[in-house]
């Protein structure tokens, strides 16, 4: 046959229709019920459509009763939201026909929709990717500035120990010789020089030490020590200073992880800073307990003190480093917040994580979990 | 391709062969996994990205693949240049820097951004501003950052006016100003650099040693 005969060419049209178009092709009676379906209209829903209803078809589903703005023939073409075979949905705009006592629908995309939505899309996925390069131009800026920063508190810290070490050598040297015949109020003086060298020098040692575990210098020295001996060590260096404010030291200590394997001198540090903050913020007279707990996820230490507590919004920030910054501590001496911050990165090399929370009773409870790896012996069953 | 790589024939073609089929995740763990082996940027920007993106265009170009495809795997690109930028940047510096720009209505950005960071790890500060650069905001920017060379980038030939008008711009608000032109838009098939001709101060950099070789000149200078 010619393909200038109208059967043939319809044929044609109508097979392209059913079988290739990017359109969707629906036969539909007046109750919305769809009587057959081409194939862009089945693999565009992902359903088989034939027997079912228009309102399948839609994002929402649809009483019959409101698939009428779709089910009276148009030119003008209507939107239709529907719903894919990938869980997107589609906005068709559909036009309609009577053919007989049927209707014939055709939905397609609006291809200007499509490319304004595509350029908008390159160009967002353009200015995110030219975003993320500033970011990490920024972040490397950031790092090159964290370095240089901690070579200066490096720096610093270092010229500066030696002159304020001879001023509390001198200063102590001054107050031991008998031979001077010093006033009482001439003593007072320079015991307060010695109190203001000692507070400076330990917030040198803080410098050095926070320096040293950003440059990544820290490196563990892992060794079995005895849990008691470890103790024994912290509570030592801050036996004068609980013993000037009438405070009591006590250790309840689980013979279950009675040795580890840790790096024993910066672990003995985190004890000694955790037992200073307890001491300069229990009142005279309070009692400082240290407790070890050996449990099935891994070994805890507490320091346990009888302050004022800690409230919840600053326990987010309290181990960063200098989060006390600018604030006075009871003693008046000011907070630089080094000492928790070394306290977590030390326990953090280790696997671990800190913790704090309220004690039963007032005061706060501070401490890390080691992880089961740090016992030298088996956990306990 | 450059002479130095880790980077296997086998791998690449992997790589290659994912592109085509927008699968990201292959794309990225191929990447994650160069980096791991100790591919090095310049390497990976080289043999993995820019090798890739060239059989990407002449399928698109051919009518092999469709506009769709050829706009994922440059998405996908993207993203895995993303991966490694932390790479890219907090070398030592040099004290020279560079603005890479895609001149208006110029949408393929991927050679100029590399561009970019191939200068930074030369230790030359890059200035990347993007796709389609109006010729008064590229002013702008040449005048606030005031580099020691300009660089535009130019993927569809059909977009040659447009950077002419950017360069006689450019030039005559900053004459003298050191300029590279570059990209897909000069490849011989498109009449070449030709159109360049006459421009002082315009120089046609299509490989990365020529691009090296205008660095290192421009810091002689």
């Amino acid at each position: 046959m010619s393909v200038l005969d109208g059967t043939t060419h319809l044929e044609i049209g109508w097979n392209f229709l059913d079988r290739q178009a990017a359109v969707v092709v629906l036969r539909v009676d007046d109750a919305g019920r769809i009587l057959s379906a081409n194939s862009y209209a089945r693999e565009l829903t992902g359903l088989p459509l034939i027997a079912g209803s228009l309102g399948d078809l839609l994002i929402m589903s649809t009483e019959r009763a409101e698939l009428g703005r779709w089910l009276a023939p148009s030119d003008e073409p209507r939107m239709m939201n529907v719903r894919t075979a990938d869980g997107l949905t589609q906005t068709l705009y559909v036009t309609s026909a009577r053919l007989g006592s049927e209707l014939l629908l055709f939905g397609q995309a609006d291809p200007r929709e499509q490319d304004r939505l595509r350029r908008e899309f390159l160009e967002l996925n353009q200015e995110l990717t030219a975003l993320g390069r500033e970011l990490a131009l920024a972040n490397a800026e950031l790092v090159r500035l964290n370095g240089l920063k901690n070579k200066f508190l490096g720096m610093a810290s270092h010229d500066l120990r030696k002159p304020v070490g001879l001023i509390l050598n001198r200063a102590e040297l001054l107050l031991e010789d008998a031979t001077l015949n010093i006033s009482a109020d001439a003593c007072r003086t320079i015991s307060g020089i010695i109190a203001s060298a000692r507070s400076m020098a330990r917030l040198i040692d803080g410098f050095l030490d926070i320096t040293m575990i950003e440059a990544d210098r820290l490196n563990l020295d892992l060794q079995v020590v005895e849990q008691d001996g470890l103790v024994a060590g912290a509570l030592a260096l801050v036996q004068a200073a609980a013993a000037e404010r009438g405070m009591k030291l006590r250790t309840v200590l689980d013979q279950g992880c009675a040795r580890l394997r840790v790096d024993g001198p910066k672990l003995e540090q985190v004890l000694t800073n955790l037992l200073s903050n307890a001491i300069e913020y229990s009142p005279d007279g309070a009692c400082i307990t240290v407790v070890s707990q050996a449990q099935a996820d891994g070994i805890r230490f507490w320091v346990e003190d009888q302050g004022a507590g800690v409230d919840l919004e600053r326990r987010q920030r309290i181990f960063e480093a200098f989060s006390g910054s600018g604030g006075l501590k009871p003693s008046g001496e000011r907070s630089i917040g080094l000492g928790l911050a070394i306290v977590r990165k030390v326990v953090l090399a280790h696997g671990g994580s800190c913790l704090v929370e309220d004690r039963q009773g007032g005061g706060s409870r501070f401490g890390f979990l080691l992880p089961n790896s740090c016992r030298a012996t088996s956990p306990k069953s | 391709m450059v002479t130095e790589t880790i980077i296997s024939e086998s791998t690449y073609d992997h790589y290659l062969d994912a592109l085509l089929r927008g699968d990201r995740p292959i794309c990225s763990r191929i990447v994650q996994d160069s980096c791991t082996e100790g591919a090095e940027v310049k390497d990976l920007y080289l043999n993995l990205f820019q090798r890739s993106l060239y059989p990407v265009g002449d399928l698109w170009e051919q009518h092999r693949i469709s506009v769709a495809v050829e706009h994922l795997a440059t998405a996908i690109t993207e993203r895995v240049m993303t991966q490694v930028q932390p790479r890219v940047f907090g070398g030592a510096e040099r004290g020279r820097s560079i603005l890479v720009a895609c001149v208006a209505d110029e949408y393929h950005q991927l050679g100029g951004r590399m561009v970019a960071d191939l200068a930074e790890l030369h230790g030359w500060r890059g200035h990347f501003l993007g796709a389609n650069t109006p010729a008064d905001g590229l002013l702008q920017m040449i005048d606030r950052h005031k580099p020691d060379l300009l660089g535009l980038s130019l993927s569809v030939y059909f977009n040659l006016p447009t950077l002419l008008r950017a360069l006689d711009a450019v030039h005559g608000s900053f004459p003298g100003l050191p300029t590279m032109v570059g990209g897909q838009a000069f490849r011989p098939r498109w009449g070449g650099t030709g159109a360049l001709q006459g421009y002082r101060d315009v120089r046609p950099v299509t490989t990365l040693d020529e691009l090296e070789r205008e660095l290192a000149g421009n810091e002689r200078a």
